[in-house]
């Protein structure tokens, strides 16, 4: 009995008590504040490249693209774990108007397909809300001036820009806020209306087709795209599948079988994304073998199959490995964290060792004796590490309006392209944190009772 | 004199002190390591700019012809070292079947551009003989294939001999972020077809609008590895010449109107604002002496240093808050640290509870007893800090090595030159930062003693003795 | 007056020697002494004689190098831990020159301290009460009742002391021993002391203390002298 009052006593009349409660809950709250955003920010960069990529995508490096896309997108979606797929090309193209021109990545996508398979429709601008995007230029005068002089030919040319990239063709620098400005005041015709695109179309054996310079054709603004990837935002130019398909000399006009550049597959409900990926796999083999052994499958061969983790991998990567070294870094705070709980219930116990002799002299037992302070290093490593987690819960979770209240931009969203500070706690990690703390408290504290209780009586009385 | 006796004594006797010198001696280090790591780098970028750009940049406000007479009348000045004009724009290169690049097309005076050393040193083949000077021309042992494939195709005229960026011909290793150089090396000299650089150039009605595409037959005659990234994975140099003759637009005296640029090297030890006064009395002279025009259309250009460029500017100001932003994560550790010392010491004072007594009792002051305490902990706080230098300073030097040990430890490469735009890692200490950690850290130490030395103060002498 | 002859401790031939610097100090060598029952022993001596190393042999609170103690018949040092830790709960009241009170506690539950280490968690809300109202018996017996609810530290000396001897009493023991209980106290203090012990030892209560001072110890029955590490021959008595 007479452990728990000492226990409690101990608690309330210590100053010292406190001291170890705010230093161990100012330990936890740090750490797990830290640890939130971090990998608050790492699941974002993954969400983002999740929404862009969709689950799986099959794709080739080479610009020539691979043919059949059609018939394994109707194999993969009727019977395969597919819900939807698309075909997309990807290739650099040069956007010039006034100025110098830019050689960036055109993307030709079936915009309606498209969305349906991945993320896409939440990045645009205008037509966010709307069920279905299209790149048909609307007479608004507002989102593309002068529309209605186009022809209905031309109307069917319209262009997504990539946000950053319209920004940085605005301004010296590419930014949301000079974005945000251009959707108030609406785009100036002269810089806007219609950029001439030029792609450098490639034969199905590779070499230059057409021309052999590269096609061009203007393609009139209809949208931009935030999808929050600077790569992206930075240098994409998305037009309509068919037209660059055309215009690359990938529909087969020259006799050979159409050609895309990836194929991007939204997976059914239910379905594991590695799961879906290497039944994907699976069924491209099986559709390479069949294609070869009718003599079809000369462009097959190199096209990868990859869940979008390993598509989008080298964007990903940076910001985990900057996570984890992030984590060393903390790794060392945490450690001496940890020594410092350790520290103080060593001074603690050290000072109370005379206690331990008293209780020992009216007959408590060495156990008995130590007992009080493991349980008092446990309370205070509890209120400590419950304090901090709630002191860091609650940081974490108004960090948006911390931050706007403290009038500071930690995280400016040109840099960061995120308009929010992580905010969701992992609570996995936070209980980990909160037992962590709870651990070194108790260890610190039974360590110098372990000594302390081996004394003989006398002599742990004769400690000052 | 007791206090510094008793200091030391402490000092060495209690061994827990020397957690607190570690732990500060590690903030130290750590804030050293990253002020250098980002000063280092935003340094580079700087230097980049300056090689990429020239220490100042002219640009003139409107197209224009008659480049080298600029180039002239500017090199007159004396504090202008050399001016190398510039055109640069966007394009798509074809470097084979199915391969096409977004590139960016530099044209640029060869000659000039290779009086200064670290481009010279860049280039793979033409890089290693002093004597000799780099030039655009293919060179004998490619002159064959050359031939041969300008007879395949049918063409008259030569291919435009082009040097390309490292990562523009080759990708670096996964795992190691290095280029294989000698397989690029035996890529260029065996490479048999010609690529084709494509842009597009306004049309020639000055309409504003139309564009007209463009392209022309290139060999790659050497390679560039810089080690600045966006140099090395996207530039293609060529001749100033048929840059111009690409992009611009033809006048009558057979010269080519086009909006480029002037990169200016100061002459060594003239001042910034010096040379930029000379340039800008060079571009006066050339604009009313070569080109006639008026005062008004002479004010019409742009010359700056190349580091306050208005892209430049905005970089180094991102990455100087994103250290800050660093340095005050870091700072929260040294007030860990603080906190650390603050419990040690309380320990002490509790511990020497009778000493402070006696020494009180001897006649000694309050403020004597404080001023211990202060002392310990600002003895702690100066050995952690000249050990934090020392060992963020070591780190520092050697991060190239604890680069290579983390790569080995982790399985993956960290410092990646496609993520940090260099490939080498800035490895000068930043001294003059120096001048605040080491302050901050001492600082903290002693900070961390206040409370316990004001405990100790308060102490009375008889209480303190009755501790037994 | 048979019963007073009753030995209920008895040390023989005990031996401490405690390591000072390289060597060692020899404190006890061949101490004999026996206890008898409700007599009032005090055991005198110069100042480092070893004398409050020998109460604290007897008292369990240290172990000798050598020699046995044997309380009621029983060899105190071949028992178990437990065995000890009871002792001294519950046979032994200690009293120390420097009190050695929990500051954190109260007058009462100081008091108390030995009947919570007796009671068990779940014995404790049944006995509370009655574990109380021992506490204050005690405290009324040595004139405390009052400052029951007060913390140590706003009592005198005097009162500290006579709460940590309330602390010792209140688990009726057998044998009370006091180190030097007076010695860190003035003389009108110390006096309320000597006669709470002589009170206590006239009611029955065995008491051995520790003195060096001879004024103190003439309130004893009987006295025994420490020299040079062995109890002194009794020159008369």
């Amino acid at each position: 009995m007479f452990k728990l009052l000492l226990i409690w006593r101990y608690f309330l009349k210590k100053r010292v008590a406190y001291i170890a409660v705010t230093a161990v809950a100012l330990l936890v709250m740090m750490v797990l504040v830290v640890l939130s955003v971090m990998s608050g920010l790492l699941e974002d960069t993954r969400m983002r490249n999740h929404r862009w990529a969709g689950d799986v995508v099959v794709a080739r490096d080479s610009l020539v693209g691979f043919d059949g896309y059609e018939e394994f997108i109707r194999r993969v979606t009727e019977n395969g774990p597919a819900e939807a797929a698309t075909p997309v090309i990807r290739t650099f193209g040069l956007v010039g108007s006034i100025s110098e021109p830019d050689a960036v990545g055109i993307f030709g996508v079936k915009l309606g397909e498209f969305c349906r398979v991945t993320g896409f429709g939440k990045t645009l601008h205008w037509q966010k809300e709307k069920s279905a995007a299209s790149f048909y230029v609307p007479k608004d005068e507002f989102v593309t001036p002068g529309a209605d002089l186009l022809t209905e030919q031309q109307r069917q040319r319209g262009f997504i820009a990539g946000t950053l990239y319209l920004a940085g063709r605005y301004t010296d620098r590419p930014s949301k806020s000079e974005i945000d400005k251009l959707h108030k005041r609406g785009l100036e015709p002269s810089a806007y209306l219609s950029w001439p695109i030029t792609v450098f179309g490639l034969s199905s054996r590779g070499t230059a087709a057409g021309s052999g310079v590269g096609e061009q054709q203007r393609f009139f603004y209809v949208d931009d795209s935030d999808s929050g990837l600077v790569d992206v935002d930075m240098s994409a130019v998305y037009v309509d599948f068919d037209q660059l398909q055309k215009l690359c000399y990938m529909d087969g006009g020259d006799g050979e079988p159409k050609r895309a550049s990836e194929i991007r597959v939204k997976l059914r409900q239910g379905v594991a994304p590695e799961q879906g990926r290497t039944a994907i796999a699976k069924l491209w083999r099986e559709f390479v073998t069949e294609q070869q052994a009718a003599g079809r499958g000369r462009l097959l061969a190199d096209v990868k199959v990859q869940s979008w983790q390993e598509y989008r991998r080298s964007f990903i990567a940076p910001a985990e490995k900057e996570k984890s070294l992030m984590v060393v870094v903390f790794a060392m705070i945490a450690l001496v964290a940890i020594f410092i709980i350790f520290a103080i219930f060593y001074m603690i116990v050290m000072e109370k060792v005379k206690d331990l002799g008293i209780v020992k002299s009216v007959g408590g037992s060495g156990w008995a004796a130590s007992q009080i302070f493991l349980g008092y290093g446990m309370l205070v490593g509890i209120v400590g590490a419950g304090v901090g987690a709630v002191a860091g819960c609650l940081i974490v979770w108004n960090t948006n309006e911390l931050e706007s209240w403290l009038g500071i931009k930690l995280w400016d969203p040109d840099v960061y392209a995120i308009e929010r500070i992580p905010d969701v706690v992992d609570y996995s990690q936070a209980a980990v944190i909160v037992l962590v703390a709870i651990l070194a408290s108790v260890a610190g504290a039974a360590i110098p009772a372990r000594k302390a209780a081996k004394l003989e009586v006398v002599e742990a009385l004769r400690v000052e | 004199m007791h206090k510094f006796f008793l200091c030391l004594r402490y000092l060495r006797k209690r061994r827990i002190a020397f957690f607190g010198v570690a732990a500060v001696a590690l903030c130290v280090a750590l804030l050293i390591v990253v002020t250098s790591l980002f000063s280092g780098f935003i340094d580079a970028y700087l230097s980049h700019a300056q090689r990429v750009l020239g220490e100042i940049v002219l640009v003139p406000g409107a197209e224009m012809a008659r480049y080298d007479e600029l180039v002239q009348c500017l090199e007159e000045q004396p504090a202008v070292a050399s001016a190398i004009p510039v055109v640069q724009t966007g394009a798509l290169l074809f470097l084979g079947k199915g391969d096409v690049r977004a590139v960016q097309l530099v044209g640029t005076d060869l000659e000039r551009r290779c009086r200064e050393p670290w481009f010279r040193k860049s280039l793979f083949l033409q890089g290693g003989d002093e004597a000799a000077s780099p030039s655009f021309a293919v060179p004998q042992a490619m002159r064959e294939k050359v031939q041969r494939w300008m007879q395949a195709k049918r063409q008259q005229q030569e291919p435009v001999g082009v040097i390309l960026g490292v990562g523009v011909f080759g990708e670096p290793d996964d795992l190691t972020d290095e280029y294989d150089r000698a397989g690029i090396e035996q890529k260029i000299i065996e490479h048999d077809s010609a690529m084709v650089l494509t842009t597009v150039r306004r049309g020639r009605d000055g309409g504003g609008l139309e564009t007209a595409k463009i392209s022309k037959p290139c060999w790659a005659v050497d390679v560039i590895q810089t080690g600045m990234n966006d140099v090395d994975t996207r530039f293609v140099y060529l001749p100033f010449e048929v840059a111009q003759e690409m992009i611009g637009t033809k006048t009558a005296d057979a010269d080519y109107l086009c909006r480029g640029s002037v990169q200016i090297r100061a002459t060594e030890g003239v001042k910034l604002t010096e040379a930029l006064e000379q340039v800008r009395a060079g571009w006066d002279k050339f604009a009313t002496e070569r080109m006639n025009w008026s005062q008004g259309q002479a004010a019409f250009v742009d010359i700056f240093p190349a580091t306050e460029g208005p892209g430049v500017k905005i970089f180094t100001h991102e990455i100087r808050k994103q250290m800050n932003v660093m340095q005050l994560l870091l700072g929260l550790i040294c007030l860990v640290a603080a906190l650390l010392i603050f419990v040690i010491l309380f320990m002490v004072v509790i511990q020497k509870r009778r000493d402070i007594g006696i020494v009180r009792s001897l006649g000694s002051s309050r403020w004597a007893v404080a001023e211990l305490f202060l002392w310990y902990g600002g003895g702690i706080g100066v050995l952690g800090a000249i050990l934090g230098v020392a060992l963020g300073a070591w780190a520092t030097w050697n991060i190239a090595f604890i680069e290579t040990l983390l790569t080995q430890l982790l399985g993956f490469k960290i410092w990646k030159s496609g993520v940090y735009m260099f490939s080498e890692i800035p490895h000068e200490v930043a001294w003059n930062s120096v001048g605040w950690i080491v302050p901050l850290g001492i600082a903290s130490a002693v900070v961390g003693a206040l409370i316990p030395a004001i405990k100790a103060a308060r102490m009375e002498p008889v209480e303190a003795l009755r501790w037994e | 007056m048979d019963k007073k002859k009753e030995t209920i401790l008895n040390a023989s031939g005990i031996c401490k020697s405690y390591p000072m610097g390289r060597e060692q100090l020899t404190v006890l060598r061949g101490v004999d002494l026996s206890v008898r029952r409700g007599e009032f022993l005090a055991i005198m001596g110069a100042s480092g004689s070893g004398k409050s190393t020998l109460l604290h042999i007897m008292g369990l609170l240290d172990r000798p190098d050598k020699g046995q103690v044997h309380f009621d018949g029983d060899d105190i040092f071949t028992q178990g831990r437990g065995w000890q830790d009871r002792i001294r709960n519950r046979e032994m009241g200690f009293v120390f020159q420097f009190y050695h009170l929990l500051p954190e506690l109260n007058v009462v539950e100081n008091v108390m301290l030995p009947l919570m280490v007796a009671t068990p968690l779940w014995q404790w809300p049944g006995r509370r009460k009655n574990l109380r109202q021992r506490a204050l018996e005690v405290l009324a017996e040595v004139g405390l009742k009052d400052k029951a609810a007060q913390r140590p530290n706003t009592l005198s000396g005097g009162e500290r002391q006579r709460t940590a001897i309330a602390r010792a009493l209140v688990q009726k023991p057998r044998l009370l021993l006091a180190d030097e209980p007076t010695g860190n106290l003035d003389w009108r203090a110390g006096k309320v002391i000597l006669e709470v012990l002589d009170r206590l030892n006239r009611q029955g209560q065995t008491v051995v203390m520790v003195t060096h001072d001879a004024a103190v110890a003439d309130l004893a029955d009987r006295k025994v002298f420490l020299r040079d590490g062995r109890i002194e021959k009794p020159k008369k008595d």
